[in-house]
Order: C-alpha cells, then structure tokens, then sequence
C-alpha cells in the first residue's frame, strides 16, 4: 500500500493535526517518525506555576462549598500538592532549540535550565519580569513576533499592575516583533520615541489595564500596519486615546472600554466621519460595557460600511441600533454580542436571527420560544448561540412534543458547537444539595423541558456540538435522555449546569456522560468552570 | 480558459483555469509557459486521485486563498472538517493515501490538510503497533529502544 508519510512534508501536515497524546504515540511508531516528530513536541513549551499560591489558597477554602464537582477539587489539589515531571536536563539541552512558544508562569529553576537553549522564540507569554528574563530576550531579538506580559491569573486580585522600565530597549531591537500585549503593566518612555518606533511594526497592540507614562504627546508618523488595537481600562487619557486612533489609518479591529464605562463618543463620531477615519478597513468592533447610547450607536453603525462584528454587551444598543444594522450591514454580520443589554428584548433579537443570514456568533438576552414558530431563523450557519427562551408557556397547545417549535428552530442550525440557554429568570439553587423546592415546581413550566419526550430529540442534528451550559436551566434528564446525548453528541467537551435537580441522581448521570462521551468534562455552574480555566 | 491536464495512465482532463490553479504547482507551470493549448502533464497523479482531485478543487474554487499566518495558535487550530469535505474523504484507505500525495505532489495545502487531518482522526487513540498496520511500516526500534522513548517523554502527558 502506498505510504504518504514517508515525506518530511506529509509527516508535518500531519504531525499540525495530532493531538499531544497522539503524538507522543506516533513517536514510537519509527526512527523516522521519531526524528520528524520529537522536535515538534518541544515546539509549544509550558512552564506553570509550581504551587497554588497561599493568597489563592486562602480564597479556595473559603469558597470551599461551592466548589462542588469532585474533579475541580481533585484539579486544584494535583497542582498544589503534586510535583510536575520535567524532561532530564540532557533533553532539555538537547531539545529547546526546537521551543518556538514559551509560556513561562513559574518553575524558574527549569527556566534558567533551557532558556540558555531558546534561541528560535517566536511567541513568548509570560507573567515573570525578573532578571532572568534579559537573557532570553536578547537572543531572541531576531526572531520573536509575539510578546505577551501579563499577570499570573491566579493572583489576587487588586494586585498592583507591574512597573517595566527595562522592557523599551529589547522591544526595540525585536524587528520582526508584530503582535504586543500587555496587561497590567507600566512602562515608561522617557526618551519619548519608543512607543511609536514599536508601534509602527505592530499588526496587534493591547493595552489592558495598563499605563504608558511619560510618552510624547504627539506622534509624526502614523502606524501603517496597526490593524488590531485594544484599549481595555487603559489608563492612557481618554483624548489621547482617539489620538493614537488617528495614528492607525489601516485598523481593522478595534476593542475600546473604559474603567467607567464613559467613552468621548461625540469625539468618536468626529473622528469616525474624519479624513482620518478607518471606515473603509474597520470591520471590528468592541464596545462593551461602555454608556454608549442607543442613538450613538445608530450613528457609529451608519459610519461602518465594513462591519461585520460587533460587541455591545452592557451596552444601552436597543431598538434604533437593531435598525440600523438590519439595514447596513445585515447580509454581513457574522458576530453580535448583545449580552445584558437592558433595551435589547425579543422583538430586537428575533428581528435580528430573522435577518442576519450570515451570522455564526449571536449572544443576546432573551428570545421568545413563540417567535420560533415556524422555523424562520435565517441564520442557519450559526456556530455559538447564547441566549436565554422565554414564553415557554405561551406556546400553542396542545402540542407534541411538547416544546416542538423551540427544538425545531434549533434543530437548523447544524452547524452549532457552542449552545448556551441563559438565565430562565428564576435564581439559582442556593445550596447544591438541597432538592427543587416545591414552591418552584409550578413556575417550571417557563422553562424549556430538556427531556427526549418535550422533543430534545429533534437535536440529533448538532453533530458538531461541543459545549453545552444549562446552567439556571433546571433540568431533570431520565436515563433515557442521557443515553441520547451519549449516542448523539459524541464530540460534546463542556457541560456546565445540573442534568438533575438531586446531588445524588446528578453525580450519577455525570459519570455515565463522562464515562460514554470520551472528553467530557462536566461543571456545576460557569464559577467552577472559571476557576479550573484559570489553573490551566 | 480552460486548462488541459494528462493523468499518468494518460486520461485527458479539461477544467477552467482558476480550478486548475488552486495547484500551485499548476499555477507556476502555467505562469511560465505562458498562454498556451499544450495539455499539462502530471506523471505522479492517476487519473482515479485526478479526478477526485479536480472534484475538491471544483468544490472549493471560490475559497479564499489560504494564508500562512505567521501567528499561527494551535491552540486555536480544529480537526473538525466540514461536511462537505468529510464525505470527500469517505474513501477506502489506499485512495485517501493517493490523495494526500497528489495534494502533496500538486502543492494544494487545503487538501493536504484535509487529508492528515482525516488520517490524525484514523489514528487518534490507536497504539504504535496498530498505526505501523494502519501505515505499512515497519518497527525499526527494540523494545528496549521504544520504552526509553516512552520514559523519557513521559513529562509531555502533563500538558
């Protein structure tokens, strides 16, 4: 039989597609396997925190009884308590020539081992800033292309940002530097040129959290290759903000918030409708949380022609803005994130879902279950859908199954990996252990009935499906309905959220999902999934 | 206009030119012949792989053109392949193998990828043993050799 994988360049292609476990077999499989494929092991190269630190311990034990699944606990214990293994120093030596990103957040021992050896760095993340770190950047000067500093994210929070004085100098000299990240960070330029000999390099700058202080006031010439900018609490003056926007004639991505949520939009709009604009690149935008209003929003959509993505959560976007887009750019829209906007309610999301074919990410507040009557969603390339359902009980009735028009509507988008039903109203149990109060059986008619029998079944067709939140959804899945997803959504990764009311009946419906839906990882509610992210 | 291309065992294929194209090999080849009638030869593709390769490239002529993203996060990186593409590649082993050389061969980075992506899928949570069958190949490491190299890798199951 022919054997494709006799070629350096097949054995590469394929080697991109492996998973780590699988590539460790495959080493084993040949010499020439071998030779091709060991190299490619050592290219992503982690170094984590040794230990949970004492601050963040301290936090654990008091949230304890909220931290109810058995492999968060068991998680945060093996990386407190348990040694890591380490490759031997003769691979190491032999071998970190080969690290091309390093992600450097602890083990500052087998730091100093290979860094003498990194020397082909292209993307360096890391939440260390000491000494040991001049090294290592400075032989890797020609080579590095990302640089990412940030903080530990298991530090308390309200930890100082980090002073950087050194940092300038290596940033510099990095020529193929293009992608600068910093978060929580000072740097100053008392020569007052660094940042804009850095800047015009750049594809992607983000600022979070941070300060730049000491910078010129102004700068001569703009950053012709600036496409991606974040500004996220910065601390740079709200004005010289729009200044630096000014400097970036080729943006394309532009994230901007503010600590108070206040944004200088009448200087955004002067600026957006400017010689200096970027409306004819900016296709974008991130505005989250900011105190825009509805009608300001109008005005900036009517600004760009281009746009094809747009946050606005805890934003005041509401009816007129919907308009707007649904006769701008509806065709285009390929992301809208309306998450806990006030004025967003079901007539602005349904018209939105009714009029944005091309749309693969929708996050909104709230969809009414009678609006999915008849299938008339249009956007049936959907891939991440959160969104919470109301009107359960205004359904029509009698009906079989059940809740048939909400699955049915769903049931189109086959193309869905994110599904995130939202918040059904009603608070979440207070004590994980305690059974649904009877007081709460009556209401849950409102709620979308995750049961084969309610018409659940009609979601076979979500092949691709990999994460599933029902938090706050109450569920009470049978056995039967567990059987299903096993057999049905056998790619699904994440389930957050409670398939049964009672603790007992859940943990033994997530150890059969675990057990027949290889991957799986099943939490109690999103905290849980956030902490166990932040350790990862 | 149209583009002629002549498999091994000598079948002739006409296909527009911007399908022929998404080979960059094909491209160069035409870029340096120029305009002309002449039929292309291509002296390591059967007409069996060509003609399934001209069914992909036909399939995905107006994708755009994929660009090396000099940032590129495997961590973002899918072995999900679509649907489309799946039922492609639903072909017995010996084809999918002819494919990927041809998309090796032809320089069509999409179908090669496609291809490895479905092998890595074949082969994920398979032993050594059962990929050398899968492959054909021959263990050339002792037992001794193999379980060294399991040891001494052992730290890379961590992450």
């Amino acid at each position: 039989m022919t054997n494709p994988f006799r070629h350096l360049a097949t054995i590469n292609c394929l080697a991109r597609n492996l998973d780590r476990a699988t590539l460790l077999i495959c080493l084993r499989v040949c010499r020439a396997w071998y030779r091709v494929l060991e190299p490619l092991l050592w290219h992503d190269f982690w170094l984590l925190r040794n230990h949970i630190p004492t601050d963040y311990l301290i936090v654990l034990q008091r949230n304890r009884h909220s931290i109810t699944h058995n492999d968060v606990r068991q998680g945060l214990f093996k990386q407190a308590l348990i040694q890591r293994r380490y490759p031997s120093p003769a691979s190491i030596e032999k071998n970190a020539q080969h690290i091309r990103r390093l992600f450097y957040y602890g083990e500052e021992h087998l730091f100093q081992q290979l860094a003498p050896f990194c020397t082909q760095l292209r993307y360096l993340e890391t939440a260390r800033y000491g000494p040991e770190m001049k090294p290592l950047l400075l032989q890797n000067l020609d080579t590095l292309q990302t640089f990412i500093c940030k903080t530990d994210p298991v530090k308390v929070p309200g930890a100082e940002p980090v002073f950087m004085e050194w940092i300038w100098k290596y940033l510099v000299e990095m020529k193929d530097l293009r992608v600068l990240e910093l978060d929580s960070i000072i740097l100053s330029d008392y020569e007052g040129s660094k940042f804009g000999i850095v800047c015009r390099k750049l594809t992607r700058l983000s600022l979070v959290d941070s300060k730049l202080i000491e910078r010129p006031k102004s700068e001569t010439e703009d950053f012709m290759t600036l496409k991606s900018l974040v500004l996220d609490q910065s601390y740079i003056p709200k004005l010289e903000q729009l200044e630096l926007f000014q400097l970036c004639p080729a943006m394309e991505s532009l994230t901007w918030r503010s600590r108070t949520g206040a944004l200088p939009i009448a200087n955004f709009l002067a600026y957006l409708s400017s010689d200096k604009s970027p409306a004819a690149h900016l296709a974008k935008l991130d505005l989250s949380t900011s105190k825009i209003l509805d009608e300001d929003f109008v005005q900036i959509i009517q600004l760009l022609p281009q746009l094809t993505h747009l946050q606005a959560a805890k934003t005041l976007f509401g009816s007129a803005s919907t308009q707007a887009l649904l006769q701008g750019q509806a065709h285009q829209m390929q992301l809208i994130n309306l998450l806990d906007c006030p004025d967003v309610t079901k007539v602005e999301t349904q018209a939105l879902l009714q009029g944005c074919p091309s749309l693969k990410v929708f996050y909104a507040p709230v969809v009414s279950a009678v609006g999915m009557l008849g299938n008339r969603w249009v956007c049936t390339d959907l891939e991440e859908l959160d969104v919470s359902i109301a009107e359960i009980d205004q359904l029509p009735a009698p009906s079989f199954p059940r809740h048939r028009a909400v699955y049915s509507q769903l049931s189109m988008l086959v193309h869905l990996r994110v599904l995130r039903l939202g918040d059904s109203g009603f608070a979440p149990m207070p004590d994980p252990r305690a059974p649904v109060s009877t007081s709460l059986a009556p209401q849950l008619k409102y709620v979308l009935d995750m049961r084969l029998d309610s018409g659940l079944g009609l979601l076979s067709t979500l092949t691709q499906l990999r994460e599933l939140d029902l938090e706050n959804m109450h569920a009470a899945m049978e056995f039967g309905t567990l059987q299903w997803m096993a057999q049905n959504w056998r790619g699904l990764r994440l389930l957050v959220g409670c398939v049964h009311p009672l603790e007992q009946q859940r943990k033994l419906s997530n150890d059969f999902l675990r057990e027949f839906i290889p991957g799986l990882k099943t939490f109690f509610n999103r905290k849980e999934l956030q902490m166990w992210n932040q350790l990862q | 206009m149209p583009v002629t291309l002549t498999s091994l065992d000598d079948v002739k294929f006409t296909v527009d030119k911007d399908v022929a194209e998404r080979s960059i090999l094909i491209k160069n080849m035409i870029e340096d012949v120029g305009e002309s009638d002449s039929p292309i030869p291509l002296p390591n593709v059967s007409s069996a792989v060509l003609k399934k390769v001209i069914e992909y490239c036909e399939h995905h002529r107006n994708d755009p053109v994929q660009v090396q993203d000099e940032t590129d996060d495997p961590r973002k990186r899918s072995n999900d392949i679509e649907e489309w593409d799946m039922k492609f590649m639903a072909v017995d082993q010996e084809m999918l193998f002819e494919i990927i050389l041809a998309a090796n061969y032809l320089d069509i980075k999409p179908l090669l990828d496609v291809g490895c992506k479905t092998v890595a899928n074949i082969i994920k949570g398979k032993t050594p043993e059962e990929i050398r069958k899968t492959f054909n190949i021959v263990n050339d490491f002792t037992p001794e050799e193999e379980a060294q190299i399991k040891k001494e890798n052992e730290w890379a199951e961590d992450r």
